[in-house]
């Protein structure tokens, strides 16, 4: 009972400290809303990292943060919080519209290597809904199916049509858990960089002036620096310092 | 009045008519042809001027080299002119020579002593042709001299290209990439020859060179030369710059030009009319060869290929301006080069900037023999945030060819302060979507919050608590339904599982009877408890056994003796308690309520070890 009662007690403890720092960040939030409309993009970013060490985050705050960076003129700090915004908001027609101009800014000389389909494919399907969106309908699914099961244990049903369904909910519930995980997954790692600062790639047979704003895949961490895929394909080392991780 | 009138008009006058005395000495010597036939002689003329004939010692013939003296004894003639008001005076001595055999030949330096100083002239090649190869000497018609009925072809000696030429000066031969060079392309030609009408007869081109047209004068005075022995007079026909714009051998074409021109030994009485007849002659340069060098390695970060000799200016129009407000930065280079290709060097520009490429003025100085000039960059800045800002020194690099080295202009701009707070603006145009053109939407309002550090959800514990819950939940099913099933089917094992359950059932009813002060039932609840637990354990029928039958039944189930009595000493306590017609007190219930539950735990552990 006293247990029972001390677990309450930090769980309300726990949401209303939540509840705090959510207030917190709303607040922080506007006032960094309003320095941008007052044209104040240094003070208003420091307001958005602000935001963001509350520990709550969103696709708006992020959308704004990268605009305050592009008023700026920092390309690749822009185009960082813009992919971030990107996975959070999917295809937003405000953020694909500033994505558009940004990109524009961004003087690559770059082709870009065609994405293969299954990560169009991919792309899509998790920019379209989130891991949660995945989790409560294969959690919902999972949770049917086990009350058939359960239901099939107790009164011994022996029906096709109840084994299709326990089976049919169980399956699809199960690969829904599967691609939320994956999903959440996806979302929490870092997706590449964007160069925040003109740079030299270094690769085996050269060296390649990488302009700001170039985004990049991560190949690995080594000793020489990180390696990184330009978007033709090339790989190569660069500092760890000019990138910008999203 | 009139006396001052005629003394002004006549010092006017004096003044006009007093012929100037050139002082500049000069001496030249002059051959008649630098080509003669082997059975010509050629003359060759000491010619002195700007001294006086008193002031000159006799000179001497100069020596010679396949050439023969006719005469030591000079022929001597003096010569004044008045051009513009200026006077020329010039003094002459004329020997021949003649050929002593054919090729070619040279009339040595001369040399002649004008009051202290001693002149020297260059020496003067002739060729010696066969006689064949020479014109004939012009015959004059017999009715020459009035000329009506002379054909002018007869009469107009070849024109040779010793008489007309065109030379290409270069400024240097052997220069860096990018380097300047000046070419000057000078019509020589002799007096009397007067071509008119050139123009350029054939295309022309610098391949591999950057070029720019210098400046020529549109009515040039030509000047007087002599080469080789020849009187020229030079004007300069075309003046470029070149830029070699890559390094190795690189050839600029001849420069070919056609003019219609004059013979110089044409007799101007000679043709009808006295009209002069000209001929269309072509004439070409050499072609100019130029070697060009690559740049030395390491040049500067800010380097972008400029060579020459700059400066670099760099100015703000204003240091303090309101948000939204203009500024230029004004960059000036200024400096001998090809000023045109300069690019413009790119400031670090604070990103509140607004930029806006710069506008680019050129003014070039093109009439000497190098361009120099300057160019302009101007970019417009509109602060968007408010601040103090400084833009970091402004660095031009060139590379210098007469220093051989790389040289970096620096130029510190003063901070700029920006004060105020800028206006929403709304864009103009807008996308069908309504966001504005060329530009970002730049604020959104609606954030749905999520944690800024996501944890997947493979990493949080309670994922699989959720996925563990259900499958508790359909194990539990099973448990509870095999027990049912069990429950119903096997009777002994449901006595067995329910004896603890009922026995404590009945405990707590005759603890209620107990509070309630009901003996009989109290007693008949006790007894059940523990009559009913014996049964339900050992599977019988409780109910109507005798005391011998339930002791046999307890020896079977291997129960202690003493515990049998114990528990039928119980069961009379009770039936006798029952019965008494003095009901007990409480303490005595209390007392066997206790006995009760001791002798229950002791039975049930008993049997425990002999019925699981």
């Amino acid at each position: 009972m006293r247990r029972g009662a001390l677990l309450l007690t930090l769980v309300a403890y726990v949401g209303l400290a939540n509840a705090q720092q959510l207030e917190d960040a709303l607040r922080l939030f506007d006032e960094a809303n309003g320095l941008v409309e007052s044209g104040a993009y240094e003070e208003a970013i420091t307001q958005y990292h602000a935001v963001l060490e509350t520990g709550f985050a969103s696709g708006a705050l992020y959308h704004n943060l990268a605009s305050a960076y592009f008023r700026l003129d920092e390309i690749g700090e822009a185009v960082r919080y813009y992919e971030r915004a990107h996975r959070l908001l999917g295809d937003d027609p405000q953020l694909l519209h500033n994505i558009q101009i940004v990109e524009a800014h961004v003087q690559s000389p770059f082709s870009e290597l065609p994405t293969p389909f299954w990560q169009v494919w991919w792309y899509s399907l998790f920019s379209q809904y989130s891991a949660w969106g995945f989790l409560i309908a294969g959690m919902g699914l999972y949770l049917i199916a086990c009350l058939l099961y359960a239901h099939h244990i107790w009164s011994h049903t022996r029906s096709n049509w109840h084994r299709r369904a326990r089976v049919g909910t169980l399956g699809i519930g199960l690969l829904l858990l599967l691609i939320a995980v994956l999903v959440s997954g996806e979302r929490s790692s870092v997706q590449g960089a964007a160069i925040l600062e003109s740079t030299t790639l270094v690769t085996e047979t050269g060296s390649i002036d990488v302009p700001e704003g170039v985004k990049v895949s991560l190949i690995g961490e080594t000793e020489v620096g990180v390696e990184v895929s330009l978007p033709n394909g090339v790989r190569g080392y660069v500092d760890a310092s000019v990138l910008g991780f999203f | 009045m009139w006396r001052t009138i005629l003394l002004l008009g006549f010092a006017s006058a004096c003044v006009v008519s007093v012929p100037h005395y050139s002082i500049a000495q000069t001496v030249n010597g002059l051959v008649s042809s630098s080509t003669i036939g082997a059975q010509e002689t050629v003359s060759y003329t000491l010619e002195i001027s700007g001294t006086n004939a008193s002031d000159i010692v006799n000179p001497s013939p100069p020596g010679a080299e396949g050439l023969m003296l006719v005469s030591s004894i000079a022929s001597r003639g003096t010569n004044m002119s008045i051009v513009n008001g200026r006077v020329s005076r010039s003094v002459s001595y004329t020997w021949h020579y003649r050929p002593e055999k054919e090729g070619s030949a040279r009339i040595l330096e001369a040399s002649v002593t004008i009051g202290d100083s001693t002149f020297h002239t260059p020496p003067v090649t002739v060729t010696v042709v066969p006689q064949a190869q020479r014109p004939s000497p012009r015959r004059r018609s017999p009715f020459g001299g009035f000329g009506l009925f002379d054909n002018p072809a007869d009469t107009s000696p070849e024109i040779t290209e010793q008489d007309i030429f065109i030379r290409a000066i270069q400024s240097d031969r052997e220069v860096y990439l990018n380097e300047q060079i000046a070419i000057d392309y000078k019509l020589y030609f002799r007096p009397g020859t007067m071509p008119r009408n050139s123009r350029q007869a054939d295309s022309w081109d610098a391949e591999g060179f950057w070029r720019e047209e210098l400046d020529l004068s549109t009515n040039p005075t030509p000047s007087l030369v002599v080469e080789n022995g020849i009187r020229y007079q030079v004007i300069s026909i075309r003046r470029i710059a070149v830029f070699p714009t890559r390094a190795g051998e690189l050839t600029i074409d001849p420069l070919k030009i056609s003019a219609e021109v004059q013979s110089p030994d044409a007799d101007p009485f000679s043709s009808p009319l006295f009209s002069r007849r000209y001929a269309t002659v072509e004439r070409a340069s050499p072609a100019i060869n130029i070697t060009s060098t690559p740049l030395p390695p390491s040049a500067p970060n800010e380097f972008k290929g400029a060579v020459g000799q700059y400066s670099l200016r760099a100015t703000l129009s204003r240091n303090t301006l309101e948000v939204g407000e203009a500024l230029q930065l004004t960059l000036t280079i200024e400096g001998t080069g090809n000023i045109a290709l300069i690019e413009a060097p790119q400031p670090e520009i604070p990103g509140i900037f607004e930029v806006y490429d710069p506008e680019v003025s050129i003014s070039k100085t093109a009439t000497n023999t190098l361009i120099h000039g300057s160019k302009t960059f101007t970019w417009l800045l509109i602060p968007r945030s408010n601040g103090t800002f400084q833009i970091p020194p402004i660095k031009f690099a060139y590379f210098d060819p007469s220093q051989v080295r790389y040289i970096v202009r620096s130029n510190d701009l003063d901070p700029i302060t920006v004060t105020g707070t800028a206006a929403t603006t709304s864009p103009i145009t807008v996308t069908a979507s309504g966001f504005p053109v060329d530009d970002i939407a730049v604020l959104k309002r609606d954030p749905q919050w999520v944690t800024a550090t996501h944890m997947p959800l493979h990493r949080g514990t309670w994922f699989y608590l959720l996925l563990l819950i259900p499958v508790l939940g359909v194990g539990i099913t099973a448990v509870l339904r095999r027990r049912a099933t069990r429950l119903a089917t096997d009777t002994a094992w449901a006595r067995n599982q329910r004896a603890h359950p009922l026995a404590r059932k009945h405990l707590k009813t005759a603890r209620k009877r107990l509070s309630e002060g009901d003996p009989d039932a109290f007693y008949a609840a006790l007894e059940q408890a523990v009559l009913g637990f014996v049964g339900n354990r050992l599977n019988i029928h409780e109910r109507g056994l005798t005391r011998a039958q339930l002791a046999d039944l307890l020896n079977k189930a291997c129960i202690r003796a003493e515990r049998q009595q114990e528990l039928i000493e119980f069961l009379d306590t009770c039936d006798a308690a029952r019965f008494a017609p003095a009901p007990p007190t409480t303490a005595q219930m209390d007392e066997h309520y206790a006995q009760g539950s001791r002798i229950l735990s002791t039975i049930a552990r008993e049997l425990e070890s002999v019925i699981p």
